[in-house]
């Protein structure tokens, strides 16, 4: 199975992020400890303002820096989080790259293609000649799919997928360990895509780099991911391998989501299960499991007690209170009423 | 001292000017060239409604030129033969062709006070020194003006932005004629360190040989120092006067255009790629920021034009502002209508140069 026999490239402990807004401390990530092992392709799915995006900013420390950040992000030994503004600059495009969401509006509109890429490698490598700079570049953007010549072209002069491939060579220009890509392709047509992703796993493959992707897509998750993790309200509801959480999904959420995911076969009884209920508001999380408002199949226990994350099989980790055990677990919750 | 009838330092600019767009039109794209040549076009239009409406207010308002040259004691006959003289009898539709039959062969005409000189020769005096006092003050501003709002938008809620901000709102809000009495009071008057008022002091004046009119150049190419220190002297308390107001409007300006490109994509993903963040502010956020403060360099030049009429009236200096002011008084039509079509056409090139410029600096732009 994979996982054992994996390195560990990042370890992600007890991960706490919160925000301060008027109607008070938001805490968008929650408690979150995870691992990203060498080589991988990790997806991070989940609904629109459940964090997901936030951990990824996290990670890099691209936050505002109003921002409180608690815990560990542990890389190569050391603690990202502890690291000062010049060992971060270092570290940021060097080790960990970004690849955003919106490829239109990610690239500075006045400066040419190539000069994005000559700058990134000369704030790493300042004694890099720029020929010498230029000459890895074209290879690097063949490799990706685009011509040479384009690059001395305005960010406006390229399509969409050109303009997302040229954030991809940006990303990898520096050979990083680790690429954060935060809805990379949710710009894309379908067609445009799915040429993309299959090319994507083929040169990330090469290059040896592990990838956290993260999206609300969560078929784009089947296609390129090898493990999954769902996010729900800050916290990681449940991560094991695709085969293991696609098969066998433990946790209700996994559960509805999956359900509720169209396809393609046009079936006209094909009912998609609706999620009943909203997102909880970060600035006052339900207690207990923060998904048990919505959960169909609630038990007594989860509005007092909140869950951990906590493997099943070696591959797969849950955070449920179907599968944990607790004193309180069976017992019905007495109503008493003064 | 007999200068050409448009001395060398208009020549110089206009056809600093002139080549640069030229240059555009020969280099740039199809598109630009018919830019260009529908904006040189549609300016004549804009000249001959202006030079109209100037020539009849002129006209409307009381009081007329004969009445200020002779005074209330000048006999009817005198008035009469002046009137005859000025051509001020003939009907005011005749007046009006034969105007602008002069203009159109580039005659502005004679003063109708004071000597009756030709208006160019006039004007060849007036436009370097305005132009001595405007320069200095819109490179100031601009400079000082643009980096410190890029700097006060890097620290944006911080001590030095609050600072900024203050100074900047007080400076655009005091009007500059206010400004330069203050200016004059502290450091003419008061610490006695500034002259108020000239552009040169008047015995060192006759030691400089005039070639441009304006006078730090003309010292500088004659290698007159003491006229030089002179007349940078004489012109530190009116540019600063007019450089604080300027400064302030693209203090503002700067700032706000900087916080905006800030929080833009490609600054977080620069960020996320290292790049420091100075280089972040000062290249990436300002040369995106420098795109609308470039089209309102070209629209501030009205403004600092009315800067300059009042900052030249304030510190008596002998440029088109303060002429502008005598002569209207004086009811000298041909002298106004001279300055104002002076005005409106730098106003009409100064906005086709920043709409060439924009076309440089802003890559999507095609024309």
């Amino acid at each position: 199975m994979m996982g054992e026999d994996k390195e560990v490239l990042v370890e992600i402990r007890d991960l706490d992020v919160r925000y301060q807004t008027r109607l008070g401390p938001v805490s968008a990530v929650d408690d979150v400890s995870f691992d990203i092992f060498q080589g991988e392709i990790l997806g991070l799915v989940g609904e629109s303002g459940c964090g997901k995006s936030t951990m990824g900013k996290a990670l890099m420390r691209l936050l505002p820096p109003s921002t409180e950040i608690r815990g560990k992000v542990i890389f190569d030994g050391a603690d990202v989080l502890t690291f000062n503004e010049d060992q971060m600059r270092d570290f940021r495009g060097r080790r960990i790259s970004m690849i955003f969401q919106d490829p239109m509006t990610s690239l500075n509109p006045v400066q040419r293609i190539a000069d994005h890429l000559v700058e990134t490698i000369r704030v790493h490598e300042p004694e890099m000649k720029k020929p010498v700079a230029l000459d890895r570049i074209r290879r690097l953007v063949e490799r990706l799919g685009i011509q040479k010549e384009r690059i001395e072209d305005f960010p406006h002069q390229l399509s969409g997928g050109m303009r997302q491939r040229v954030m991809i060579s940006l990303g990898l220009v520096l050979n990083p360990s680790l690429i954060i890509a935060d809805e990379a392709t949710t710009s894309l047509d379908v067609i445009v895509e799915a040429k993309f992703l299959d090319e994507l796993r083929e040169i990330l493959h090469e290059f040896g780099v592990s990838i956290l992707v993260i999206t609300h897509n969560i078929a784009l998750v089947a296609e390129l991911a090898d493990r999954i993790a769902v996010m729900y309200a800050g916290q990681i509801a449940e991560l094991g391998s695709i085969y293991h959480v696609f098969d066998n999904p433990l946790h209700p959420y996994t559960k509805g989501l999956l359900q509720s995911v169209p396809s393609i076969k046009l079936d006209e009884r094909e009912v998609l299960y609706k999620m009943p209920g909203e997102p909880p508001n970060l600035t006052h999380p339900p207690s207990g499991c923060r998904f048990h408002p919505r959960c169909p199949e609630v038990m007594p226990i989860c509005s007092n007690h909140t869950p951990s994350l906590m493997y099943t099989t070696s591959d797969q980790m849950v955070n449920c209170w179907l599968y944990q055990d607790h004193p309180e677990k069976d017992r019905p919750t007495i109503e008493v009423t003064p | 001292m007999n200068i050409s009838p448009l001395s060398g330092i208009c020549i110089g600019s206009l056809g600093i000017a002139l080549v640069f767009i030229i240059f555009a039109f020969l280099r740039g794209s199809p598109g630009l060239r018919s830019y260009i040549l529908t904006r040189v076009v549609l300016t004549l239009p804009m000249v001959f409604i202006l030079v109209t409406v100037i020539f009849f207010i002129m006209r409307v308002i009381p009081g007329d030129p004969v009445t200020s040259e002779l005074g209330p004691r000048g006999t009817p006959a005198q008035r009469e033969h002046m009137r005859e003289q000025l051509g001020l009898n003939d009907p005011i539709l005749v007046q009006y062709v034969k105007y602008l039959g002069k203009i159109v062969r580039l005659d502005l005409g004679t003063a109708l006070v004071l000597g009756n000189r030709p208006i160019v020769d006039e004007l060849s005096e007036r436009l370097p020194a305005t132009i001595e006092l405007t320069l200095p003050a819109m490179v100031i501003a601009v400079g000082f003006g643009v980096l410190s709002g890029a700097y006060a938008a890097q620290h944006r809620k911080k001590g030095v932005d609050y600072g900024l901000r203050l100074f900047s709102i007080a400076a655009y809000s005091i009007p500059v004629f206010w400004l330069g009495l203050i200016l004059q009071v502290v450091f003419g008057i008061g610490l006695d360190i500034a002259p108020i008022a000239g552009r040169i002091d008047p015995i060192i004046n006759i030691s400089l040989d005039r070639m441009t009119n304006v006078l730090t150049l003309d010292a500088l190419i004659t290698g007159n120092w003491r006229a030089l220190g002179s007349a940078l002297h004489h012109l530190f308390l009116p540019s600063l006067a007019l450089a604080t107001v300027l400064t302030g409007v693209f203090l503002r300006l700067s700032r706000i255009n900087v916080i905006e490109s800030l929080v833009e994509d490609y600054i977080l993903a620069g960020r996320a790629r290292g790049i420091r963040e100075r280089v972040l502010v000062y290249k990436h956020a300002l040369s995106n920021a420098l795109i609308p403060i470039v089209t309102l360099i070209g629209l501030q030049f009205s403004v600092l034009l009315a800067g300059a009429i009042l900052t030249e009236t304030t510190f008596s200096w002998p440029g088109m502002g303060l002429y502008l002011v005598e002569r209207i008084g004086q009811r000298d039509y041909t002298a106004v209508q001279g300055v104002i079509l002076v005005f409106a056409l730098s106003v009409a090139v100064i906005s086709l140069l920043t709409d060439i410029i924009y076309a440089f600096i802003d890559p999507r732009v095609r024309y």
